[in-house]
């Protein structure tokens, strides 16, 4: 069971990484972030695994066939209408 | 349609052919059907111009629109459900725990991290995409899933915990981790 400041550390968390926290929450949680190493670590261990996610996806991206496609559908529709 | 107007949607929702491909292809596991559906998408999304408002999001509006064809034609053909437990959440990291900070995740493949993407349940996996990996902000996501912006949250979190929880053990089973020491 985590202490009541850790768990509402861990629940700010994503709104801190977004810049979405109320300046005084986001103070708050600077300074317990300093203080407090396993939300620290949990920090480090949230931001390995969204830049992971983020590179797994960038590396597809639409294929020059679809793209060509799509032009097609385009041209198509503009044509018949 | 005019030249002018196809000009816009061309300017409009060209742009997103990329994230409406990569949410495609995690949506519906296989590239070809991935590249089907964001056809479909851009074919209705054409079709239906005249009702996007100037000015409005277009990216929200074709994820809203791909994320519909998905499940009215697409969802049935899928594959069948995960077997992953969504009511039992993994903690978070232990500071004891070997790697507290989740360094092992550079060094996961990606085909690895995707494989445990698409094993997520449907709803979870929809949010952790627009989210996670395409960088949508949470009220775009719920706008364009039709959810409460709470309901975007509590799903991102569990998603999160459950897809981290898969590759950490995937991590320990392949050796990139050490398991964790047993409590006393």
């Amino acid at each position: 069971m985590l202490p009541p400041e850790c768990e509402m550390a861990l629940q700010q968390l994503d709104a801190f990484r977004r810049g979405e926290l109320p300046p005084d929450d986001m103070q708050s949680l600077r300074m317990h972030l300093d203080e407090c190493r396993r939300c620290f670590s949990y920090k480090l261990h949230e931001e390995a695994f969204l830049d992971r996610l983020v590179a797994a996806a960038r590396n597809a991206s639409c294929p020059e066939e679809l793209r060509a496609n799509v032009y097609r559908i385009i041209a198509k529709e503009s044509r018949d209408n | 349609m005019s030249s002018p107007a196809v000009a816009v949607f061309e300017d409009e929702a060209l742009p997103h052919l990329d994230t409406l491909y990569r949410v495609a292809l995690r949506l519906t596991g296989d590239s070809s059907a991935a590249q089907d559906l964001v056809q479909d998408t851009m074919l209705r999304a054409l079709r239906g111009w005249k009702s996007f408002r100037p000015g409005s999001n277009a990216r929200a509006w074709l994820v809203t629109i791909l994320r519909n064809q998905f499940i009215n034609g697409w969802r049935s053909q899928k594959r069948s459900p995960s077997g992953i437990d969504m009511e039992s959440i993994p903690e978070p990291p232990d500071p004891q725990d070997p790697d507290p900070e989740g360094r092992f995740f550079t060094e996961l493949v990606d085909e690895e991290v995707l494989r445990a993407v698409d094993s997520l349940p449907d709803d979870f996996r929809e949010v952790l995409v627009l989210s996670d990996m395409e960088g949508l902000p949470y009220a775009e996501i719920a706008a364009s899933l039709e959810i409460p912006v709470g309901t975007v949250k509590s799903r991102l979190f569990r998603a999160r915990r459950i897809l981290q929880g898969q590759l950490r053990r995937y991590a320990e089973s392949t050796g990139l981790l050490a398991p964790p020491e047993p409590a006393d």
